[in-house]
């Protein structure tokens, strides 16, 4: 006869014995052992330990020194974690973005979008806009900005937004090679500084727009 | 794993927590770091929770400076409650683990588990110190749980105390002249003192072996009794032993105890 129980990892067993019992519960306790015998003895030791652990008072807690020597590098190495945590959106993330970006559409929706982004829309940033979205060649020098407003206007991270257009031209690019008689490459690419100088109409917002990208 | 983008909807702290948010998000980064820093019980002290809750708030709005430049402080509260929480539990070294970095790296995970927390609002920017001491319990518990009863475990010495008590062999009664229950009486009446309480969890958490330790623990500290009739979770129960061998382990526990106590 074979054991056909299913064996259930300690680390499991632990953690849901944790979420169970918040505060010691002899009942819990009981049945947790009753369910996993296997588990007997690490179960006892888990809920010795919580039995006779306290927590320190809040002067307790205020009586502990740091300092600056000794915090700066482990600062310094949790914001590391946090920022390979950000790392690459997922594919369910850049998706997101991608509908909402696409959701950007007729003239309404182009102006709006614009206007979220360069504030104003009297001098050709509706043009800029979809010059930049809609481009199927890698645009250079884009500043951050451009992207948080973005990010902002659709409610997505920086990050999902910038995934999101590159998303969008991989797919364009795509569309051509199914319909193209010979491969075609992505374009050349195009700059920030370029697109500005062809689509804002007013000397003084283009300007004022490249400055603005400098200073990001 | 990947921090993903979390959904704060409209919850905000409650007074005078919202007040505090809302002053530090209002301060230019200088200020803000400066304001973060004045201690507890100090006027425009800013708690725990809501530092927790301007971090996660930052995050909501993807403000990357802003998340990394609260979560540096969070970091350093977290430290300070993590040191106290082992200081005042001096048996958890004896659990394992222990080493510096391994410290260091407990409490940065603490800070990235805040971050991943979905639920709204998260326990930590509710009660902080309370959700940090979880977190610590649960990392001494589950270190202590999986440790081998090989080396320098006191198993061994524990075993021989269940074999000889399992084998039927008379409870010895040299060890102590009284009845654990006797003896528990006795020592409620001293546990009254805040201080000798102190004492004797100290002395469970750090000089006795496993199974004694074990029996005391859920006997006193649990609340339960060794054996009843009723229909209720007894000491016997949860460990699997027979009344004699439980009885035992508690002497043994107490004849540590008031020895400890005795030479303090």
């Amino acid at each position: 006869m074979t054991n056909s129980k299913p064996t259930v990892e300690l680390d499991e067993v632990l953690d849901l014995y944790a979420r169970a019992s918040e505060a010691f519960d002899a009942k819990v306790l009981h049945d947790f052992i009753e369910q996993y015998p296997e588990h007997a003895k690490p179960l006892q030791r888990y809920a010795q330990v919580q039995l006779t652990s306290k927590q320190p008072t809040r002067a307790e807690v205020e009586a502990e020194r740091l300092t600056d020597e000794e915090m700066l590098p482990q600062r310094s190495k949790l914001l590391q974690r946090m920022q390979q945590l950000r790392g690459t959106p997922s594919p369910e993330d850049v998706s997101e973005a991608t509908q909402k970006l696409a959701a950007i559409s007729g003239a309404t929706g182009v102006t709006e979008a614009a206007k979220a982004v360069f504030l104003s829309v009297n001098h050709g940033e509706d043009l800029l806009f979809l010059s930049i979205v809609d481009s199927s060649s890698p645009v250079d020098g884009v500043p951050d900005w451009f992207h948080e407003r973005l990010g902002d206007y659709l409610g997505c991270p920086t990050a999902h937004v910038v995934q999101s257009m590159v998303a969008k031209r991989q797919q364009q690019l795509g569309h051509q090679r199914f319909s193209a008689q010979d491969k075609l490459a992505e374009g050349p690419p195009v700059t920030w500084a370029k697109l500005v100088e062809d689509c804002i109409t007013d000397e003084e917002v283009q300007k004022e727009i490249l400055v603005r990208a400098k200073r990001s | 794993m990947k921090i993903g983008k979390p959904k704060r909807g409209s919850w905000t702290q409650s007074p005078p927590r919202d007040k505090m948010v809302l002053d530090v998000q209002a301060l230019d980064p200088l200020a803000r770091s400066q304001r973060l820093s004045i201690g507890f019980g100090k006027p425009d002290h800013i708690d725990d929770e809501a530092l927790v809750t301007l971090m996660l708030d930052a995050r909501a709005a993807s403000n990357v400076q802003d998340e990394n430049s609260y979560a540096a402080g969070l970091l350093d509260r977290v430290t300070k409650q993590v040191r106290a929480q082992v200081r005042k539990n001096q048996g958890w070294a004896r659990l394992g683990g222990g080493a510096k970095s391994a410290e260091e790296d407990f409490c940065q995970d603490i800070v990235i588990a805040i971050l991943l927390e979905s639920d709204v609002p998260c326990h930590a920017e509710e009660r902080f110190g309370q959700y940090v001491h979880r977190r610590c319990l649960d990392a001494a518990g589950k270190l202590y749980a999986k440790k081998h009863s090989a080396g320098s475990s006191l198993d061994d010495a524990d075993d021989a105390i269940g074999a000889q008590a399992q084998e039927g062999d008379p409870a010895e009664p040299s060890a102590v002249s009284k009845s654990p229950e006797e003896f528990l009486i006795e020592l409620e009446g001293y546990m009254k003192q805040e201080e000798a309480l102190e004492k004797i969890r100290l002395i469970v958490q750090m000089h006795l072996p496993e199974l004694p330790q074990i029996a005391f623990t859920f006997r006193y500290f649990g609340e339960l009794k060794i054996k009843s009739k009723k229909d209720e979770v007894t000491v016997t129960m949860l460990m699997g032993v027979t009344e004699k061998t439980v009885t035992k382990y508690i002497n043994q526990a107490i004849k540590i105890i008031k020895q400890r106590l005795e030479n303090d």
